[in-house]
């Protein structure tokens, strides 16, 4: 019994398909984002940058190819909770992700 | 030998070890939701760090790190391991520029996201990346292919500038999957540096220099010891443990009362 085929296994996915990959999204509220930037030095995808002027300023995802891989990490050092991820990266074939639940946060019970 | 060891039992002080035992938790009165303890807390909220701040780490810090990582178990207790210890700036950019180096050409043979779809270079790395997926899977994988990509681009470091490096090499002879026991070491290591407000980042892609025979005679890599893994130390910018981060449920298999259950 296996998990996934021999094909599958064999079927290597196109990074940059939207068929074979999925990243990690992320969810920004621009009512608390105050684009002070931490979450942009951090992210070790390079997927996030600011844009608007002075008090206007917040943060987005970059246009293009933004590989998220759903570390989460915007989230741990944003200081106004105004960042986090909604869902993690997956691919078809051999890097399919198996057995996952939805990210979630430490539970206790 | 029985001597000794009594002698120490009855050398400490009984209050001041039921006061140590204490500071973590009384294991029998701990129940379901109650918070989480300083060592469990200490895990949930450690991070990988990718910015650091060019202050050097005390030397004394970096033994106490590496005094912790000698007491990790291993298989056998074999210890497969021995450090190689970086603080010098310079030579940690040599690293870098040579690990960058490394990604540039892999990246220029592989890398097929650079090129419009439709073209010849496009469909020609393409099909060099499936075959080195071929040959090396776990590399391939698209994460560390997207990281090779942006450190191609200068968008991404190997290293992450930091003041020390660590080299836990693996020992090849350990007993049974030594590259369990290095990442065990790793664990005792980054966990400490994490508990003495530090910062630290596993770094794969330093495996580079475990290829290089110039690298290799320069950090005192000798058969049989094997450079797979670094970690990067120093202090964070930023708050990075701010709050603690999701991360995706996985399926456990829970056998109890003769059945079986799934549970996330």
């Amino acid at each position: 019994m296996a998990l996934l085929t021999k094909k599958e296994m064999k079927r290597i996915p196109i990074v940059d398909d939207a068929n074979d990959a999925q990243y990690g999204v992320v969810a920004i509220d621009p009512d608390k984002c105050s684009g002070c930037k931490m979450c942009t030095l951090i992210c070790p995808s390079n997927v996030l940058e600011v844009f608007g002027e002075k008090r206007e300023r917040r943060v987005r995802v970059k246009a293009g190819l933004a590989m998220c891989l759903a570390c989460d990490n915007c989230h741990a050092i944003c200081e106004r909770g105004a960042i986090s991820i909604v869902r993690g990266y997956d691919f078809v074939g051999r890097y399919k992700q198996l057995d996952r639940g939805a990210p979630t946060q430490p539970r206790l019970e | 030998m029985n001597d000794v060891a009594t002698e120490i039992v009855r050398e400490e002080d009984p209050e001041k070890i039921e006061e140590q035992a204490g500071q973590v938790a009384k294991i029998d009165e701990i129940e379901e939701g109650a918070p989480w303890n300083i060592v469990e807390e200490a895990f949930l909220k450690r991070r990988s760090i990718r910015k650091f701040k060019k202050k050097q780490v005390p030397a004394h810090l970096i033994r106490r790190m590496l005094e912790v990582g000698r007491f990790a178990p291993s298989q056998g207790n074999c210890q497969p391991w021995k450090m190689v210890v970086v603080r010098d700036r310079e030579m940690i950019e040599e690293m870098e520029n040579y690990c960058a180096g490394e990604c540039r050409k892999i990246a220029g043979m592989v890398d097929y996201t650079v090129h419009e779809k439709g073209t010849f270079a496009r469909w020609k790395t393409e099909m060099l990346a499936k075959l080195l997926a071929k040959w090396k899977p776990n590399s391939m994988h698209p994460v560390p292919f997207a990281a090779v990509s942006l450190v191609a681009r200068n968008r991404f470091a190997v290293f992450h500038h930091p003041p020390t490096v660590i080299f836990p090499l693996m020992d090849k002879r350990g007993i049974g999957h030594p590259e369990i026991d290095l990442g065990i070491v790793g664990t005792n290591i980054v966990m400490t540096a994490h508990s003495l407000g530090l910062g630290t980042c596993w770094v794969g892609l330093a495996s580079f220099l475990n290829d290089s025979p110039e690298w290799r005679e320069r950090l005192g890599v000798e058969e049989p010891y094997q450079l797979i893994e670094a970690i990067s130390v120093g202090y964070s910018l930023g708050k990075p443990t701010l709050n603690t981060v999701s991360r995706e449920t996985h399926e456990t298999a829970w056998f109890e009362a003769g059945k079986k259950d799934l549970v996330y």
